[in-house]
């Protein structure tokens, strides 16, 4: 069992800041990217996010701590390896023809 | 709203947390609509819950690690619907703002063997105002109370649902949500227009 935040050398704060447990994150077209010195968690989740994954499903999908994700996907967002984006959660609540949607969907599933 | 990001392909995420005492069927409901996943998330003790934590023999612990039970729903391709199952220890409240912030709603599920494990959930959403719903979980097959008994015994607001459910069935799982987002527009109509919650 390796502790979580060995992972960080230690660090349990992102280099920075705002990510949301639905803060998309999308790995960048980057051939020429030095990766030398990333940790192997670090390029897991370069490969994982090739299409946007949320922090919540990298943190689940990973098996490690939302707090350690946030500080990796930090880092790797520190070397322009990643972009984020927000979700559009902040619409509350959301379009009506929307929420329809999400009432069909769950009936079909 | 940044159309920017509709270009990147962002799906509109909507966040529906699942609340309610220890063993009431939490896990259980995710788990019966959706591909669960165990979510860690390592939280550091505020001072409020410092006060409230035993941390007696532990004073040097600073953080602490709490597991909540996480789904993933995909309606479309626009629109991916998140369920997050609160921690139940009342001890990790901290952790609830975050989530909370910007949910769509809730559902309280309630054990009516032990129906004062919901109270806080239901106290904690109605002071946020976030839309929720009880969906009393009937094990078995089991109903040892009438919607309205638990209605008032938890002395909910005439608008706020309350269904039966059988945590384990997913058509019934299925209802529970959908009530939910139904209750979502129903309220949005009776609020006067530019008013969020």
């Amino acid at each position: 069992m390796v502790r979580p935040y060995t992972l960080t050398g230690g660090r349990s704060r992102p280099i920075t800041g705002g990510l949301s447990l639905l803060t998309h994150v999308e790995a960048l077209y980057a051939p020429d990217a030095d990766l030398v010195g990333l940790q192997p968690e670090h390029r897991v989740i370069l490969s994982i996010t090739r299409t946007a994954l949320s922090v919540a499903e990298i943190a689940a999908r990973l098996d490690l701590p939302v707090g350690v994700v946030r500080v990796l996907v930090g880092d790797l967002l520190q070397a322009s390896l990643v972009s984020t984006f927000e979700s559009d959660t902040t619409i509350n609540p959301p379009d009506e023809s929307i929420l329809q949607a999400v009432i069909d969907g769950l009936r079909a599933l | 709203m940044d159309s920017g990001r509709y270009e990147r392909r962002a799906p509109l995420a909507l966040k529906i947390l699942v609340a309610g005492g220890f063993g009431a069927g939490k896990t259980t409901l995710v788990g019966s609509c959706s591909e669960i996943m165990p979510l860690q998330t390592e939280e550091y003790l505020t001072d409020a819950s410092v006060f409230t934590d035993d941390i007696t023999g532990v004073e040097g612990k600073s953080s602490t690690t709490v597991v909540m039970d996480f789904g993933r729903i995909s309606i479309n391709d626009d629109v991916v619907l998140y369920l997050f199952g609160t921690p139940g220890q009342d001890r990790f409240w901290f952790l609830w703002d975050e989530l909370a912030l910007g949910a769509l709603g809730a559902v309280v599920i309630a054990d009516t063997r032990r129906l004062a494990d919901c109270f806080p959930s239901v106290d904690y959403f109605e002071r946020r105002g976030t839309p929720f719903l009880v969906a009393v979980n009937c094990f078995n097959g089991e109903q040892r109370h009438s919607p309205q008994k638990v209605r008032d015994a938890l002395d909910l607001d005439a608008g706020v649902p309350v269904v039966l459910c059988d945590a384990r069935e997913q058509e019934s799982s299925k209802q529970v949500f959908v009530t939910l987002v139904q209750h979502v527009i129903e309220r949005s109509h009776r609020l006067p227009a530019g008013v969020q919650t």
